[in-house]
């Protein structure tokens, strides 16, 4: 009895929970397919009671904001800047923290744990902090809304956990398999290319797609950084908040679009998504 | 007061001695900052153990559920603000419809300055407890079986197995997730900026968001830089505790 109880208590727990988690993103994907016709303040997301189902599947919104409408641009340019500061990002970004990495976990060096500490206090810094004279600096080299800008920036914020993770897979792997690889003739470079990097990989693919992710997700630098030709996606639809009002269709679908890649994204890694955001230390 | 457009002079301590003595809305923020990095870290914390506790066991679906728990904090923040921004509508939101159920008058969550905050920390939470819960899942996991079966043999109520078995396995677990949670928590801007930025007035500014007000909206630069000096040292203390706990596990 008390056992049957306490199963009913634990899945009632469960269910609200369940209900918390999911409702803010069923009512985005909700709002996205009404239609609130084209304007300000009119249809469907301007009624009391408020409607949880639609009352058809509209995908106005949607062209909407592919082909642009009476009040909105086209985000596809947006979401094009997104993909293409997300992924040359995380491309380099791979490239420096697997050789840093590599050096900081093989190599023998004066206070290399100093050095690994130094940049990974660049993840704890408040980027807000630095806005100020950064924005000076880009203006300066005249790279103020410009895709090379927000790369530059990209890679700085996402250099320093990347490295930590990575360390983290070097240090897992034991010694002992390289050591005999030497014996055999191999370099240090050789061991590196032909050992390290195939029996890594794993980890390497996982700081990649984390790197497009907070690329993605990126909105403070974009925000001061970019004006019009290099806005990404998250700052565009900050722009759909207007002094007229805000448009919650077009708004609700440019976020539904622009979260979907990102989902897929930490579907694929999910099983290492802990460890990376814990800086190695907790192991998912 | 140094702006953009005026040569800078050299003041010495004055934009310190400004922040500290004349500024009362910076008083007011750093208390906004202090209630929210507090209300958030706590909340989150003791939520994610409470689930963690309770989902450790194995249960039918457990496999979809937990990974339905990445989804918050994965997605892009502006997003999540921006939708917050409309569940809490006080005509229209849903929010106040679910409250008047149980006799909840209509609350301006958003544009009141009493609730302001109070709607920001709950994004906050929403976002964020997922991390605490699947950072404490993990801890949970590396408890010692052997352990836990030895305390019940000897007779330890489960209390005396979460305090004395399960909580010394998961110390570096927690401190690694709420330091991490604090830090970040510290330099929240994108939800704020969509939520409320910082309104009504400077209700729900917290530190890092006043910087960008000052900074970029007054131009009052050498204000705005004193400003985010002071949000960085805040930050050292919890970060150099953070490292401590990284190089003991490393």
């Amino acid at each position: 009895m008390a056992g049957r109880v306490a199963a009913v208590l634990f899945y009632v727990t469960l269910a609200v929970v369940l209900i918390f988690v999911i409702f803010p993103f069923y009512w985005l994907v909700l709002n996205a397919f009404k239609w609130g016709g084209g304007g300000y303040f009119t249809g469907e997301y301007f009624v009391y009671p408020p409607k949880f189902w639609p009352t058809g599947f509209h995908l106005e919104n949607f062209s909407e904001i592919i082909y642009g409408g009476k009040f909105v641009q086209s985000v596809m340019p947006n979401i094009l800047n997104s993909a293409i500061v997300g992924f040359s990002t995380a491309a380099i970004v791979t490239g420096l923290s697997t050789l840093a990495a590599f050096g900081l976990t093989r190599l023998q060096f004066k206070r290399r744990d100093d050095v690994a500490f130094f940049i990974l206090s660049q993840r704890i810094l408040p980027p807000v902090s630095i806005i100020i004279p950064y924005y000076f600096i880009i203006s300066g080299l005249h790279l103020l809304d410009t895709l090379p800008a927000l790369i530059l920036t990209y890679i700085l914020l996402n250099v320093p956990f990347s490295v930590w993770i990575l360390m983290t897979y070097f240090q897992e792997l034991p010694r002992d398999i390289e050591e005999s690889a030497w014996v055999d003739g191999c370099s240090r470079m050789g061991t590196f290319r032909r050992i390290l990097l195939p029996l890594t990989l794993p980890g390497i693919l996982v700081t990649l797609i984390f790197s497009i992710i907070t690329c993605y997700n990126e909105f403070m630098f974009a925000f001061i950084l970019t004006s019009s030709k290099a806005v990404t996606l998250p700052r565009a639809i900050a722009q759909f908040i207007t002094i007229q009002g805000t448009l919650w269709g077009d708004m609700s679908a440019a976020s539904l679009l622009g979260i979907l890649p990102v989902i897929v994204f930490a579907m694929i890694i999910q099983k290492h998504l802990v460890r990376v955001m814990t800086l190695g230390a907790v192991k998912g | 007061m140094q702006t953009a457009a005026t040569k800078p002079v050299f003041v010495g301590l004055e934009n310190y001695w400004n922040l500290l003595f004349r500024d009362r809305t910076f008083r007011d923020v750093l208390g906004n900052t202090l209630i929210y990095v507090a209300a958030t870290v706590v909340a989150e914390f003791l939520i994610g153990l409470g689930l963690a506790l309770l989902l450790q066991r194995d249960f039918r679906g457990k496999r979809i559920l937990v990974p339905l728990f990445y989804v918050p904090m994965m997605i892009t923040p502006v997003a999540i603000g921006l939708n917050f921004r409309i569940i809490y509508n006080v005509e229209y939101g849903p929010l106040t419809y679910f409250l008047s159920f149980v006799g909840v008058p209509p609350v301006k969550w958003i544009a009141s300055a009493t609730y302001s905050l109070f709607s920001l920390i709950l994004v906050d939470i929403w976002e964020w407890t997922p991390f605490m819960f699947l950072v404490l899942l993990a801890g949970l996991s590396t408890v010692s079986r052997e352990c836990l079966e030895a305390s019940l043999i000897d007779g330890a109520s489960y209390w005396q197995r979460f305090r004395y078995v399960t909580l010394p396995f998961m110390r570096g677990s927690i401190l690694v997730a709420v330091l991490i949670r604090m830090i970040d928590a510290f330099k929240a801007f994108d939800v704020i900026y969509t939520v409320t930025e910082g309104g009504p007035g400077t209700s729900s500014a917290v530190l890092s968001f006043y910087t960008y007000i000052v900074g970029f909206r007054r131009f009052s630069l050498g204000d705005a830089a004193a400003m985010s000096l002071v949000l960085f040292l805040i930050i050292l203390i919890p970060s150099q505790l953070l490292f401590r706990t990284l190089r003991r596990r490393s």
